[in-house]
């Protein structure tokens, strides 16, 4: 039951990269993707600090909230450097929405269930940026320093799904 | 009245020492080398040093690192972005070092 809401956000998350893969956003809106996606696990991690069960998935919640604050604050004073408006659009608006219900969903739980569910969308979660930077943000960013700060902060996504995986084991799946 | 202090030989002496014990500071310091950790990285992921040197690491990342060993004394605590961290290698061996916060990010530290 949990898994359905997750898989379909999963594959809307997709679908709409895979949109916009076609096109390929701009440097206005690969900022605002960017941003939102830190955003929405900054969130996650937010609430993981306070609800979860056991002490290592709080402190990963701890860590998510910190490394992402970190990228997105050196997103934030990139974006101002280049003079770039963050542009609104499907991609981010998506991830938007999927991290409102995801927040929403795992408020409505707690314990084990919470540990889980929280676990399992940040594997998912984490797997989908680093595909999305591979395959549409990464190419598609024309400004060099741009396109340096999305494969300077990649290994971030990377650290953190290993990590990820690692509680999954233990909570999660 | 009082007799007058020799104010500056004393100062002399004092500076000269100072500067001597600063001269031998540097001496017994060693050599300074860089690992910068950049991309999630330590780079170099092997860095090689003789006892006495001293390592430090910049973290060029936008999120906080540690270089930890417990069995080589280093525990550099939360490196800030762009902060550094110095250590003095005192112990020889071959030391895996990890970053706590993130343990995918390997390092070693050779001391001879």
């Amino acid at each position: 039951m949990k898994t359905i809401p997750m898989a379909l956000a999963a594959a809307l998350f997709a679908a709409t990269f895979a949109a916009h893969a076609q096109g390929g956003p701009n440097d206005a809106q690969i900022a605002a993707i960017v941003v939102t996606a830190n955003q929405v696990d900054i969130d996650a991690g937010k609430l993981a600090e306070s609800k979860a069960k056991h002490k290592d998935v709080k402190d990963f919640g701890r860590m998510m909230v910190k490394d992402h604050t970190g990228v997105n604050n050196s997103a934030k004073a990139l974006v101002k450097k280049l003079h770039v408006t963050p542009e609104d659009n499907p991609t981010a608006e998506s991830l938007k929405k999927g991290g409102q219900e995801n927040v929403a969903h795992l408020k409505t739980l707690k314990g084990d269930a919470f540990d889980k569910a929280y676990i399992d969308h940040e594997v998912d979660y984490h797997q989908q940026v680093i595909d999305a930077m591979d395959k549409t943000l990464i190419p598609s960013a024309q400004n060099a320093e741009l396109k340096a700060l999305l494969v300077k902060v990649r290994p971030a996504f990377v650290a953190h799904l290993d990590h990820a995986k690692k509680l999954q084991a233990e909570y999660g799946k | 009245m009082r007799p007058c202090l020799p104010v500056p030989r004393a100062a002399t002496l004092f500076v000269a020492a100072a500067l001597a014990l600063l001269v031998a500071d540097a001496e017994a310091a060693g050599a300074v080398h860089t690992v910068t950790i950049d991309g999630f990285a330590f780079k170099p992921s092997t860095i090689t040093v003789r006892q006495g040197d001293t390592i430090e690491w910049r973290n060029t990342d936008p999120v906080s690192h540690t270089a930890t060993a417990k069995e080589a004394g280093l525990d550099s605590g939360e490196i800030p972005a762009n902060g550094t961290y110095r250590f003095i290698a005192r112990k020889k061996g071959r030391f895996a070092y990890i970053c706590t916060l993130h343990p995918i990010m390997k390092g070693e530290l050779v001391v001879e």
